[in-house]
């Protein structure tokens, strides 16, 4: 009986893969529950139905039929084609921009302004960074590159599978020249044999597949770190450590929430620039952080254990250096936390 | 003016540093404004060095590569039962040395114990020289009663190691009496009860005639502060545990916050009644949500967690007065030492075992490096009248047939002292003899430690007994012992000096010394090239905000460019030099920004600019 339940698990297994892969979110969680009910065991249904709702909220279960995944794909890329400047940006209304992002993909805004954090303007943030991100081939491309005049070009990922109709080749914008190595993109003519900037290795042929929702999943997830790492990287060599510091932070969130196995290709060749932009986010090392929050304030926020022991530790006497020795959690993580704490105020440098 | 000489109580678990200034001694606070530092050093991931209450901070977080309570384990030999029960027990590796000596592994680095005490004194002296305001050089230090010969050697070891010269070693009751009686004719039986923070320590001393003497000395190397933080720990562990069902002992950043406020809340139960330990975001309880942590403690509650300990200070009492062969009620004074004691249940115990209040005119913390600053000042000022006398901690014998110890020197007598003793031969034309000189209480020779050997020879062959030898055993001031054979018949002799020795050699502890100075020489580089590299962040920044102004100044001016192009050349060498944190270019840079900012001000300066 074992074997016959098994065959009729993996066909509604793959029933709602199949329903999935054309964007009927809710039909392909109910036929992977009814799998689950056969076969409680298996793992792989279970494994959908969480990752599904997890990433795209309990509504997934009661999602329109009709979204599918194709536009999901489509969320702004790296390599889609410019259509905003920061002038035109710095205009842009927040209902504006949700009215545009609403067309194209419901679902996975809903859950990615859902996981942002709560605490000040966020959220707003995210929608010009998201714009910013969208926009960096252009804005360059209008004069308001670094002084070097070296041209903005993604280095860290390159998508070829999202949109049949546009090629990441076409989406560079005309002013910007490239050289070709095999089928994709690489690096802007020029940089060949630079040691790339902030010592961020470029990966030549990153390609994204994307054959199952998981994939599917996964390239989405990548496509978005890639476009924080490359605005970090920006904003290092602009000078904006705010900016570096926000770009890393997400691109690292980014990479929490990825299903296995994960997107480490794209993390973890930018952590020495992360770690960098927290850094110079943070400041000297010699300097003393102060806590600016009230305990009250502080009671309600929300962190986890290991902000909440560096936060212990910050009691107006001990630099950085010093925080960064004692914290338990390695350099990366405490520059991070750092970083994070000052972001949200609740820690200054007087 | 006579050189200073600073008195350190390097403890188990804090140490202290005092110097005696006009007359008056006066504890020396750290740069932190603690007038006591944690004995704990630590490497950092980053291979830093940490001393005192930074590396205390991240001793459970960092527990593999923080050393602490190493005075449990210096000057001993890597086979004694003691080194094979304290591995059991510390986070941090100890591994055995070249010499069967035992030493410290942090990080990739294997550091000897005279040296990780070194550390220690090393940053008592710093602390010393802050305050002064110039080098010092010379210090007396404190050890247990009950160090013997080897651990006090060790101890003078780490002084060197640390650029010290250690002119006396001095026991820690002695100490702590004399600062007790410091500006008094003190006489008779003094109770010294030192509960620090992981030793417990009672010694009864004799003073007559400005002599101090240790009658009696008996302890407990793992009974202090510490335990009693420990229960306070297991009783919030435990506590949570049952309203949340979450160990905090599995996370070691839990497990260190607890360890602090314990150790808080403790000290503060001495002066209040009621205390809170509030730990929020304590552990993590999903993606971004952590449980806090917030109870209330009295008093009471301590006592009753902690009274089993406090009773087992009290039996150790008894037996130190057994042996000295007294009653409570034959001493005159109780000194009480050590942070614990501050403690108002260990003070009513204490008060009740003795029938009389222990003094409490001195810091319990800082009374031990009181004594050595008055000792230290008393051996260079010639107008001083203070004798202090050492005695010996342990007994000194030799071993004779059947395998026993035969003492020839009684612990606790004082020193100098020289004792002699006649054997004869044990064998029918025996013409030699081998002296086995040992230290220690047992009876059985093979249980104390065996000092050194030798042979006395050209003995007279003779029927055993009729050949007589004298043994003689001398101590000088400074503690060495020489051990001498005479024949008395003929005059021969043979003689033999123990020399303790800390498990180091002479080249190690200079090469250690060298090395330990090098590394306070890089420190103080490295905190000068952040200095400058501050001052080059500030002008950068000033410079930065007076950009804008001095652009528009000098639009359409011929110097405007050239000279905004030299600013930003100027700009970017800093920014360079910032970065890669090289001494020589972070210097030029300072020079060249302070130009830029010259030029930046005198054009904002120019006459006719609104």
């Amino acid at each position: 009986m074992k074997g016959g339940s098994d065959n009729t698990a993996r066909a509604l297994l793959e029933k709602g893969l199949a329903r999935y892969g054309r964007g009927q979110i809710a039909e392909a969680i109910a036929a992977w529950r009814e799998a689950l009910a056969i076969d409680p065991q298996n793992d792989e249904a279970r494994k959908l139905v969480d990752f599904v709702q997890a990433r795209l909220g309990p509504a997934a279960a009661t999602a329109p039929a009709d979204v599918s995944m194709r536009q999901t794909a489509s969320f702004p890329s790296v390599t889609d084609e410019p259509t905003d400047t920061t002038d035109e940006m710095d205009a842009v209304d927040d209902d504006d921009f949700d009215d545009n992002r609403k067309d194209t993909n419901p679902e996975v805004d809903r859950t990615t302004e859902e996981n942002l954090p709560s605490v000040g303007n966020v959220s707003r943030e995210r929608k010009r960074r998201d714009t910013l991100v969208s926009n960096v081939p252009s804005l360059l491309a209008q004069g308001t590159r670094s002084r070097n005049e070296t041209p903005f070009v993604p280095r860290a990922a390159v998508v070829d599978d999202l949109d049949e109709d546009s090629s990441p080749r076409r989406a560079i914008p005309s002013s910007v020249p490239t050289e070709e190595s095999g089928d994709s993109l690489t690096r802007p003519i020029g940089s060949a044999h630079k040691t790339p900037a902030m010592g961020v290795q470029m990966r030549p042929t990153a390609t994204f597949r994307s054959d199952t929702p998981l994939d599917m999943a996964l390239t989405i997830a990548r496509t978005r770190a890639a476009k924080m790492v490359d605005l970090c990287r920006y904003s290092l060599e602009t000078g904006n450590v705010d900016g570096a510091a926000e770009a890393a932070e997400e691109a690292l969130e980014e990479a929490d929430k990825a299903p296995l196995p994960g997107i480490a290709e794209v993390i973890e060749p930018a952590r020495a620039m992360f770690e960098q932009a927290f850094a110079a986010h943070v400041g000297p090392e010699v300097a003393v952080p102060v806590m600016v929050t009230d305990n009250a304030s502080l009671n309600t926020s929300s962190f986890d254990h290991k902000t909440g022991f560096l936060l212990s530790c910050i009691d107006g006497s001990l630099a950085v250096s010093t925080l960064l020795d004692i914290s338990g959690m390695g350099r990366f993580d405490s520059l991070r936390t750092l970083s994070r704490l000052l972001r949200r105020r609740i820690i200054s440098f007087g | 003016m006579s050189e200073v000489v600073i008195g350190i109580d390097l403890g188990t678990t804090n140490s202290c540093v005092a110097v005696l200034e006009q007359g008056t001694p006066n504890v020396i606070p750290n740069k932190g404004g603690y007038k006591t530092t944690p004995s704990v050093v630590a490497i950092s991931e980053s291979g830093r060095r940490l001393v005192g209450h930074i590396a205390k901070r991240q001793s459970v977080t960092n527990a593999e590569n923080t050393a602490y309570a190493v005075k449990r384990l210096i000057g001993r030999n890597w086979s004694s039962p003691a080194v094979a029960a304290i591995r059991e027990t510390v986070p941090y590796k100890i591994i055995q040395g070249p010499h069967q000596d035992v030493r410290v592994q942090m990080r990739d680095q294997s550091f000897s114990l005279p040296e990780v005490s070194a550390f220690v004194l090393q940053e008592m002296k710093l602390i010393a020289e802050d305050y002064l305001g110039h080098e010092v050089s010379k210090a007396v230090v404190t050890v247990p009663a009950y160090f013997n010969d080897g651990q006090r050697q060790a101890t003078k070891d780490a002084g060197r190691i640390a650029g010290l010269d250690v002119i006396r070693i001095i026991n820690e009751p002695t100490a702590g009496a004399l600062a007790y009686g410091f500006g008094k004719d003190l006489e008779g039986r003094i109770a010294v009860y030192d509960l620090g923070g992981g030793t417990f320590d009672i010694s009864i001393l004799e003073i007559s005639n400005g002599v101090f003497e240790v009658v009696s000395t008996a302890g407990d190397t793992f009974l202090g502060g510490e335990d009693f933080d420990r229960r306070i720990m297991d009783w919030l562990v435990n506590g949570f545990r049952k309203e949340h069902k979450i160990d905090l002992r599995e996370d070691m950043m839990a497990l260190q916050r607890l360890k602090d406020a314990s150790e808080k809340v403790k000290c503060d139960l001495s002066s209040v009644r009621e205390a809170e330990i509030n730990l929020p975001f304590l552990i993590s309880a999903g993606k971004n949500q952590a449980l806090h942590l917030q109870r209330t403690i009295s008093r009471n509650k301590l006592e009753e967690l902690t009274l089993d300990l406090i009773e087992r200070t009290l039996q150790i009492s008894r037996k130190a007065l057994d042996d000295a062969e007294l009653e409570p009620s034959d001493i005159t004074d109780v000194v009480l030492v050590g942070g614990m004691t501050r403690m108002p249940k260990v003070q009513e115990a204490v008060t009740e075992f003795f029938g009389r209040a222990p003094n409490k005119g001195v810091h319990p913390d800082e009374v031990v490096a009181v004594g050595a600053a008055i000792q230290g000042a008393a051996l260079v000022e010639s107008t001083s009248d203070m004798l202090l006398l050492d005695v010996t901690p342990h007994s000194l014998g030799i071993m004779v047939v059947g395998g026993f110890f035969h003492r020839l020197i009684e612990k606790n007598t004082t020193v100098p002292t020289a004792r002699s003793h006649i054997f004869t031969t044990t064998r029918d034309g025996q013409t030699s003899v081998k002296i086995l000189v040992m230290q220690g209480e047992s009876e059985r020779a093979e249980e104390n430690e065996i000092l050194g050997e030798f042979v006395l020879t050209g003995l007279r062959k003779a029927a055993r007994g009729e050949v007589e030898v004298e043994v003689t055993f001398e101590i000088s001031a400074d503690g060495i012992v020489s051990v001498s054979a005479r024949d008395l018949e003929t005059g021969q002799e043979q003689s033999i000096t123990v020399t303790a020795t800390s498990g180091l050699t002479e080249e190690e502890i200079q090469q250690m010394a060298q090395e330990n100075a090098d590394y306070a020489v890089a420190v103080k580089g490295d905190e000068d090239v952040e200095r400058v590299r501050q001052q080059v962040e500030k002008m950068v920044d000033q410079a930065m905000t007076m950009m804008g102004e001095v652009k528009s100044a000098l639009s359409g001016t011929p110097f405007g460019s050239e000279g905004l192009e030299a600013a930003d050349s100027a700009l970017e060498e800093a920014r360079t030099a910032m970065r890669r944190k090289d001494p020589d270019a972070l210097q030029k840079a300072r020079e060249s920004m302070g130009r830029t900012l010259t030029m930046f001000q005198t054009v904002m300066d120019k006459p006719g600019r609104s």
